[in-house]
């Protein structure tokens, strides 16, 4: 068996103390961070108006308004907010060209949609054809829908890709597929 | 005098309570290190591989149990709107019952997917000598899935050069085994398991496109299906990655970390 190597007492406590610094240490502010609270930096505050959001986002010099459609307890909703909302990129996109407002398909509080009249929000998320979630609808600053996305995009990078369709305008010459297959090329 | 072993010790243990009290995700190379150094030095190289295994098992689980639960809302709302479109006449209905069993069957597979996330944190939780369970894993790059296949007997030269030469012949030859099983590994999970479930992930994400496009024109589609198929392909992807990050440890264990 071999000897066990021994270090003096001081030397032990002058290493200890070193590993607690280290173990206790911050991290160092290197990278900056990859995620963020989507509550926090994707969605906004909806005070149940769409008109005036709408009418916020023209001020502000944003592209529209985006509905994102969701329901409790919804696996793909955790998903979205986990691998899309969360990531930096899509919310700092997002923010900069929309306004971006959560709508609950099953929510019962009363709103004023795009042209004013008060309707339930389970009510108006069935007007606007949302059968699934999430949804993603684009409206432009008239309030008209220019573009929708049922359902989980593949990664960030798609729905970043999403809202450049709008941003930009590329939807008015046709699809979301067909811009991504020029893209591609 | 205060012994090696014990500063070893007391080095785990600072790591392990700052594991259990960080909040921030932890990473593999924290986990790896932490692992290294409740080892000790002779312990150190498996002592890494098995933090690898377990912290890929306890990610792996993760995503599984994602993927399960998605699969447990889509068999239960197919499940419910047959019930309610069957009316009086469901409990008798056979394909009412059908859909009724793949539910079941789902809630069968997140509860054990749930056993095996606790069991594999347990598990790492060991390795780095904490005395708490790790919380919330940070996703490591890839592993590369390629490099050069460098001869074996470089890196059984590599291996020697490492060991310590009172080594019995007994050992050197189990080790050997060991290092061949790896490099096969590496080679079999680059050339055929990656790209499979690369191919894999790829498709399910085509089948999320079809649907999603059938959804918008108003025809029939699965959009929650396919959307759980790729939360599936996801976690089957990060297995396999798992399954790589692992053969390279093993190896590097074995033969030294300078070959790709």
């Amino acid at each position: 068996m071999s000897p066990i190597p021994t270090l003096g007492a001081q030397s032990a406590a002058g290493l200890l103390l070193a590993i607690f610094l280290a173990a206790w240490a911050p991290a160092p502010a290197c990278a900056a961070p990859s995620t963020r609270d989507p509550n926090a930096h994707f969605f906004q505050g909806f005070l149940g108006d769409l008109r005036a959001e709408l009418e916020g986002a023209r001020k502000e010099g944003r592209k529209g308004v985006v509905l994102v459609y969701e329901m409790e307890e919804c696996p793909f909703c955790e998903r979205f907010h986990r691998s899309v909302a969360s990531q930096v990129s899509v919310q700092d996109y997002y923010r900069r060209h929309f306004v971006v407002l959560r709508m609950d398909i099953r929510g019962d509080a009363t709103i004023a949609g795009f042209d004013g009249k008060e309707v339930r929000e389970s009510e108006f998320a069935a007007r606007s054809r949302v059968r699934a979630t999430p949804t993603t609808v684009f409206h432009a600053l008239d309030g008209r829908e220019v573009a929708r996305f049922s359902g989980l995009p593949k990664d960030a990078a798609e729905f970043v890709a999403l809202g450049r369709f709008v941003a930009e305008g590329h939807y008015q010459a046709g699809s979301f597929a067909e811009y991504k297959r020029k893209a591609a090329r | 005098m205060i012994s090696f072993r014990l500063v070893i010790l007391l080095v785990a243990m600072a790591q392990g309570a700052a594991l259990a009290a960080d909040p921030q995700p932890l990473s593999l190379a924290r986990a790896v290190a932490a692992a290294g150094a409740a080892a000790g030095p002779a312990r150190a190289p498996a002592a890494r591989v098995e933090a690898t295994r377990h912290f890929y098992d306890a990610l792996v689980a993760d995503r599984e149990y994602a993927a399960a639960n998605e699969q447990v809302a889509v068999t239960y709302v197919a499940f419910d709107r047959a019930r309610a479109k069957a009316g009086a006449a469901a409990a008798t209905d056979i394909a009412v019952k059908d859909l009724e069993v793949h539910y079941a069957r789902a809630l069968e597979r997140r509860q054990g997917v749930l056993a095996r996330q606790r069991l594999s944190r347990h598990a790492l939780a060991g390795t780095m000598g904490a005395a708490a369970m790790p919380g919330e894993l940070e996703e490591p790059p890839a592993p590369p899935a390629s490099g050069t296949i460098r001869d074996f007997d470089d890196l059984v030269k590599a291996m020697a050069g490492r060991a310590a030469p009172e080594r019995a012949a007994a050992d050197v030859a189990r080790d050997r085994a060991e290092l061949l099983r790896a490099t096969l590994d590496i080679e079999r999970l680059r050339r055929a398991v990656i790209p499979r479930a690369e191919r894999e992930a790829e498709l399910a994400d085509m089948k999320l496109e079809k649907a999603r496009d059938d959804h918008e024109r108003g025809l029939p589609s699965a959009l929650g299906a396919a959307m759980a198929g790729t939360a599936e392909a996801g976690w089957r992807r990060l297995q396999a990655q798992g399954e790589l990050a692992v053969a390279l440890a093993r190896r590097e264990a074995l033969a030294g970390p300078t070959h790709p």
